[in-house]
């Protein structure tokens, strides 16, 4: 379907459109993933209207709810279904007994314990999928799928700068030997130009016997500075001092978060975005046996800021962008036999980002959530919640005193999953992996992994 | 059926209680109108709305409670309306500003079982904090910044206050590195929009000769000056829409005065120099892509664009203030920006980027703020002790609670919720000792504030030398060389409801003092005279001078404690912006602020 997309408007209404304060999260791409994806809500309830709610503000445009006849849940009139594009529909267990009915939706979310629901959907092939149940105090969510989640831009909150001073590309070796060399210069050195050089110091003196530390090249940081003058700290070489650390990278180090990526580069996978994915695996692994990347994974080009003259800031920043530019370039001559007409900005963002992939293992069907036993001897109370909360029947055969529930516990626990529904359909930030249980008593939310 | 829903839940006890209690919700934002949906569907007998804003478009993709066709409207109004026939609850909204004392004097606050604070300011904060302070009001305090949250509930006496934590305050800037050396993109960004487009297209905000520029340099002072008084012609043809100076302005900003600039030698012994940017020829050609730095002559082209509209529009405004989501006014601070950014050598940014910093803008989702409304709603009843199978819960039992970035979730923190610490003995709020003085508007005309004084000595037991303070205004009003308005009336020396006085005992070698008082002047009492409230001020052991020092340090170690209660999620680094979370932080005022006294240039 064709549709009339904010992004095609000239850039004025870009500016002040009404999801500015969230692109600033997730970008324009991010969006486009958002507004693009299609979501179903099965069962009727105040949780499943609050979760449609928080669902359609972010602009998600796509949106099913599959009732169930025996739900008696009214709905209030504030609730503006007509406005938000809602398609409404019954449950309907023979259409909904084929996996074919499912699979136009990238997200499913089941809030129903409905027993012939629960039933049919275990014996269905599902896309993606959220379950999850409120009572009075407490609520849970589980991320089912049959397939692994991956994630490019998981936007860790605190990324160590990709220097590579241990094994720089040419480039970089180059740009940093060609700094102009006088104590009095020193003074308008970046900071990575600082450590580049004092490990370079280092080793010579050393013969590489002992293992460089953070002392030895604070020790040459240090004889800098009392080059460029006994008295006072040249505030470029007291953060190099501070940053040492980065130094003493191993850039051909692969971190535990990739290496369990590249194990699934060959899994079974239908989801075109996994598809997508594991064909940039594939072409990492390529890339990772060049001997261009010296077993380095693709710069990422970004780096901090430093205190410098802003010449050879600039300088130094274009050469980490060109060099990042370098390695995407070759590997996308790497993925385009895997993948003809593989789009640049996901390759760029690929390479970006390959320091932090991530994949999330969600629970793998409906029937292994169900047959979860937990540990029976030890079972802490988090896991009990979850099992009474799954056990639990649905509203209409609960007598009356059981169906109440607090409204905050309803309004949190739809917040946590239309939280998790736009990491799912953005594949920026990390979801839950790949169970949640709020204790609304002890305001305690506790994650573990069935 | 909402009412029916509660009594099962609470019980009949509890439930009467909840439907008699009357509530106050300062801001209908994006967790306002959440935390008064839920507040509705509680029940709550009667719920206040206050907020003074309109609703903007950027508002829409989380304050649900909001449509397109509302845009303009009253948020206080607008958010009871759209929730009104579907509500037990009375309803009663304020489009107003909480701190005006006028519309709500501290007895007003009186009336609410309990405050929620759904507020995107600090200063807003601040204020009800000490309302409730003065009260002893319990308070629930909230705040989200994208994906983080919080919400902190505040009992007065019993737990941490908002201001026991120290609080990140707006960034500022030395004059002189906005005006003549900037090394920061962010520099360049300050000068266009609190220096140059005020100067352009709102005259008003005037800068003085005498405020401190943070240079001794005598020449750059004098340009700096010299600068400011030539900006007056180029204000003229803003004011005259001429549009054929648009090239001049250019000339002006970005040529002379950079030359003017490179001849003050000693700025640039260790600075790298400017260059002027020569031989501009507008074109027409724009970027309508925002997201990308464009290239400097895109830039210039887009400057001459937003400077022409923006003086077609001031023959009619009269007047322009910057505003982020104005789009002229935004692509001119980007646009100056970016180009003196140039000049400078420095990067440059998006439009996108730069509004961000310009705006102050805080990312903000309707998922966050659905998870801490509901919070926060939860919390209320914990704290009124309304939750039926609850045993009382003591204040220092209450959870505070933090929604984690969202990619720390594999550490298993969620949410982490710590208990309340107990208040900080040294906050500079709640530490105060304060009271209510009760005066007929009759009295504040023949009370001499000698009267006042004398009173407060006997009553307090403040025997010696003592001094007084109007803390709204920062004004000293006695002491014991000041004694120049102990005759005029309150009236004359403009003492009015609302006002804070503060009495401090001033006496030198004792060794024990009479703690600092705070009392809020308020209208009622039943007699002709004022009425002082029924508060005993502790005496406490007085430091002597070569202490001070030492104590300092100890301050600091306390704030540092107070601030890491319970924080998990935020690592070392982090720490200073745990704090600044904001629902969607927008500056009280969107006037740009030049602070004149300290010589810095403060970023809203």
């Amino acid at each position: 379907m064709s549709r009339l997309s904010i992004y095609n408007f000239p850039s004025k209404h870009l500016a002040m459109n009404r999801f500015d304060r969230q692109l600033r999260l997730w970008g324009t791409h991010g969006q486009q993933r958002v507004e693009a994806g299609r979501v179903c809500v099965v069962g009727s309830s105040a949780l499943s209207t609050e979760i449609l709610k928080n669902l359609m503000l972010p602009g998600v445009r796509d949106l099913t709810l599959i009732g169930l006849k025996s739900e008696s849940y009214i709905q209030d009139q504030f609730w503006d279904f007509a406005s938000w594009n809602i398609v409404q529909m019954d449950w309907d267990a023979n259409r909904m007994k084929c996996s074919k009915f499912w699979e136009c939706y990238a997200l499913v979310i089941i809030t129903t314990g409905n027993a012939e629901v629960r039933d049919i959907l275990r014996r269905v092939r599902m896309p993606p999928t959220l379950l999850c149940r409120v009572s009075k105090f407490h609520g849970f969510l589980t991320f089912v799928s049959s397939e692994p989640h991956f994630v490019i831009e998981a936007h860790r909150q605190h990324q160590t700068a990709d220097l590579r001073l241990d094994r720089p590309r040419d480039q970089l070796s180059s740009f940093y030997c060609n700094l102009p060399r006088d104590p009095l210069s020193f003074s308008e050195w970046p900071f990575a130009a600082v450590l580049y050089q004092a490990r370079k110091l280092a080793l010579q003196e050393k013969a590489s016997l002992k293992p460089l530390n953070r002392e030895v090249l604070r020790h040459h940081i240090s004889l800098m500075q009392d080059e460029l003058s006994k008295n006072g700290q040249s505030p470029n070489l007291s953060e190099a001092y501070r940053f040492a650390y980065l130094a003493l990278q191993n850039s051909q180090h692969i971190p535990e978060n990739v290496r369990e990526c590249l194990l699934l580069k060959d899994k079974p996978c239908t989801l075109p975005y996994n598809q997508n994915f594991q064909n940039l695996l594939r072409a990492l692994c390529k890339y990772m046996s060049l001997p261009h990347s010296d077993g380095q994974l693709p710069v990422s080009g970004a780096i901090p800021d430093m205190e410098s003259s802003s010449k050879i800031y600039n300088a130094l920043r274009r050469t980490y962008m060109e060099v990042a530019a370098t390695d995407a370039s070759i590997f996308g001559s790497l993925i385009l036999p895997i993948a003809p007409q593989f789009p640049l900005d996901q390759i760029n963002l690929f390479c970006k980002n390959s320091r932090h992939i991530r994949v999330v293992s969600p629970v793998k069907n409906i029937s292994t959530l169900y047959d979860f036993q937990g540990p029976k001897s030890n079972d802490t109370p988090p896991v009990l919640v979850f099992r009474s909360l799954l056990d639990m029947p649905n509203d209409e055969t609960l007598d009356k005193e059981h169906r109440w529930k607090y409204y905050p516990v309803i309004s949190a626990m739809a917040g946590f999953v239309a939280q998790e529904t736009t990491k799912i359909l953005t594949h920026q930030f990390v979801p839950i992996d790949n169970t949640m249980v709020y204790n609304g008593m002890s305001n305690e939310v506790s994650v573990f992994r069935i | 059926m909402i009412g029916s829903n509660t009594e099962k839940l609470l019980g009949t006890e509890n439930h009467r209680k909840l439907r008699d209690s009357r509530v106050l919700l300062v801001g209908a934002g994006g967790i306002g109108c959440e935390l008064l949906k839920n507040l509705v569907l509680m029940g709550f007998g009667e719920i206040h709305v206050v907020d003074l804003d309109t609703i903007d478009l950027s508002n829409l993709n989380r304050q649900f409670l909001f449509r397109q066709r509302d845009i303009k409207q009253s948020k206080a109004t607008t958010a009871v309306k759209a929730i009104e026939h579907v509500s037990n609850s009375k309803l009663v909204a304020h489009q107003a500003n909480i701190m005006d004392v006028d519309n709500f004097p501290l007895r007003w606050f009186d009336q609410f079982a309990i405050i929620f604070n759904a507020l995107d300011n600090l200063e807003a904060r601040r204020y009800v904090n000490q309302m409730t302070q003065f009260l002893h009001k319990p308070l629930l305090e909230s705040g989200t910044a994208g994906f983080d949250g919080y919400i902190q509930p505040i009992i007065p006496g019993f737990t941490e206050c908002f201001d026991c934590t120290t609080k990140e305050t707006p960034k500022t800037f030395p004059v002189c590195t906005i005006r003549s050396t900037p090394s920061q993109l962010i520099h360049c960004i300050v000068w266009a929009k609190n220096f140059l487009f005020p100067q352009l297209f709102a005259p008003s905000g005037s800068t003085t000769t005498e405020e401190d520029l943070g240079t001794n340099n005598a020449e750059e002072i004098k340009r700096i000056q010299q600068e400011t008084n030539e900006f007056h012609e180029l204000q003229e043809y803003a004011k005259a829409g001429d549009e054929t100076k648009i090239s001049d302005i250019i000339e002006k900003i970005f040529v002379h005065d950079i030359e003017k600039l490179l001849k003050i030698e000693e700025l640039w012994k260790i600075r790298e120099k400017p260059t002027p940017f020569y031989n501009v020829v507008v074109g027409e050609s724009l970027n309508p892509n925002l997201n990308v730095v464009w290239s400097i002559q895109e830039e210039a082209n887009a400057f001459a664009h937003a400077t022409r509209k923006l003086m077609r529009r001031m023959v009619v405004e009269k007047q322009i203030e910057f505003d982020k989501d104005d789009t002229d006014t935004m692509e001119f601070v980007s646009t100056a920006a970016n180009i003196r950014a140039h000049v400078f050598n420095l990067p440059r940014k998006s439009l996108f980027d730069i509004k961000q910093i310009a705006g102050n803008i805080i990312p903000a989702i309707a998922t966050t703020n659905a998870v801490i409304a509901g919070l926060s709603a939860l919390a209320s009843l914990r704290v009124l002790n309304l939750i039926k199978s609850k045993s009382e819960i003591k204040p220092l039992e209450l959870n505070m609670a933090f929604t984690a970035k969202a990619s720390n979730i594999s550490s298993n923190r969620y949410l982490s919720n710590p208990q309340l610490a107990p208040p900080n003995p040294r906050c500079p709020v709640c530490s105060i000792i304060r009271g209510v003085v009760h005066i007929p508007s009759s009295a504040l005309k023949t009370t001499k504030l000698s009267d006042l004084i004398e009173s407060m000595r006997d009553k307090f037991l403040y025997p010696g030398d003592i001094s007084l303070l109007d803390k709204s205004t920062q004004r000293l009003l006695a002491d014991y060389d000041f004694e120049d308005l102990l005759e005029k009336t309150l009236a004359e020396i403009n003492i009015k409801y609302g006002t804070i006085l503060s009495i401090s005992d001033e006496r030198c070698d004792e060794e024990e003092l009479r703690s600092t008082l705070d009392l809020y002047i308020d209208n009622g009492g039943d007699s002709s005279n004022f009425e002082l409230p029924d508060v005993e001020v502790p005496l406490y052991k007085a430091l002597k001078a070569e202490n001070d020092e030492e104590e300092e340090e100890v301050e600091e170690n306390v704030v540092q404690q107070a601030s890491t209660t319970g924080e998990i999620i935020v690592d070392q680094e982090e720490k200073s912006k745990k704090r600044q979370l904001d629902d969607a932080w927008e500056p009280a005022t969107k006037m740009p602020k030049i602070d004149d006294d300290s010589g810095v240039i403060l970023l809203d």
